[in-house]
């Protein structure tokens, strides 16, 4: 039997300084306005958030990013049984607001929220430019090493629980 | 993977129950969503069947104010035990930064957890991770119930790698040394990245 195929994941965190942050925002800005979306949330494919833009709840947002990072996730994993690499596209429709769904280079995806103020073909459109132009980004974000200027916690109680 | 926002000061790291069926991976995250403060928690997702076993995992968001001038949040997940969801339990581990085996204590249960703690292992390795450099820790559950093994016979089965980790004994439902575990995990990961 062939041993079965070991994907590599790096194990040092994704590290983002101010400039990353800026240059993110801008790209995501100019997506959210060109696509007239109303949420943008860029997410490494463990579904932690990179970078959102638009409007979200409270903690809307980290649950948005998880759900889609494991539906993303599960879908290629179907993609693969049907001799296909991966979907690159998921698209969720609703009555009022609409997710999609898109992959930004080999580790990130790009949720889009929206509703009937623009159509699925402008999302469509715009999503496959901001990804060209995030990519860089992202890559430059995760080909860095951790820094070591982190918080020492000791013995701190983190969560005291009630 | 965790991931550092210097820009927003922010911490954010992705934790693992993990576990045979019914071992107490999903009462661990209720417990906790139950007691800790609005203001520390999102809400508890659970993707489960209808019988209320879990399908997919559940995820429960937490978060730590001014740790040294960071935001500190960590994204708690369970996986399925059920054997036949491998392919989910997989995905589940993609990214993360420390675990918790989650062992059903009772002698009925031997034989199932060591299977999953394997199980585990060899799906850590489908992402080329090791458990030799995730933190971890272990967790003894259900020591309320009348037929369980004693803490020695199951370190003799699950903590015997070189690098011994922390146990705890816990009652889950109840919360005995739910926090104290979910604690020690945070901090071996903070270090951890405070290391890398």
């Amino acid at each position: 039997m062939a041993p079965e195929e070991v994907t590599y994941l790096h194990l040092q965190p994704v590290v983002i300084y101010e400039e990353d942050a800026r240059d993110l925002a801008q790209r995501l800005d100019a997506f959210l306005k060109a696509s007239r979306s109303s949420l943008v949330i860029l997410i490494d494919r463990s579904g932690q958030i990179i970078a959102e833009r638009g409007y979200a709840r409270k903690r809307e947002a980290d649950e948005l990013a998880a759900l889609a990072a494991a539906a993303f996730a599960a879908t290629e994993q179907v993609a693969k049984l049907i001799g296909e690499n991966s979907f690159s596209v998921l698209f969720h429709q609703g009555e009022e607001r609409n997710i999609h769904l898109s992959v930004v280079g080999e580790s990130a995806l790009m949720l889009t929220a929206f509703d009937d103020r623009t159509t699925l073909g402008l999302v469509r459109l715009y999503a496959g430019e901001a990804a060209e132009s995030l990519m860089p980004v992202v890559q430059r974000i995760q080909s860095r090493s951790g820094p070591a200027d982190l918080p020492d916690v000791g013995d701190r109680k983190l969560f005291a629980g009630s | 993977m965790a991931s550092i926002n210097y820009a927003q000061r922010e911490i954010t790291c992705k934790i693992v129950y993990y576990g045979c069926a019914l071992s107490g991976k999903t009462t661990n995250l209720e417990y906790i969503h139950d007691h800790v403060p609005a203001t520390e928690k999102g809400g508890l997702v659970s993707l489960s069947t209808q019988g209320d076993r879990t399908l997919f995992f559940d995820f429960l968001p937490l978060e730590v104010q001014d740790v040294g001038g960071f935001t500190a949040k960590f994204q708690l997940y369970t996986v399925p035990g059920q054997v036949v969801y491998n392919a989910t339990r997989r995905l589940v581990l993609r990214g993360v930064d420390g675990l918790v085996f989650v062992a059903d204590s009772q002698w009925s249960q031997a034989k199932e957890n060591v299977e999953s703690f394997q199980n585990m292992i060899d799906n850590l390795s489908q992402y080329g991770y090791s458990l030799d450099s995730i933190p971890y820790v272990l967790q003894y559950n259900k020591r309320d119930l009348p037929s369980v093994a004693p803490p020695h016979y199951l370190d003799f089965t699950l903590n015997r790698r070189n690098r011994r980790v922390p146990v705890f004994e816990t009652v889950a439902p109840n919360g005995v040394a739910v926090f104290d575990c979910l604690n020690a995990v945070c901090r071996l990961v903070l270090a951890k990245l405070r290391a890398a």
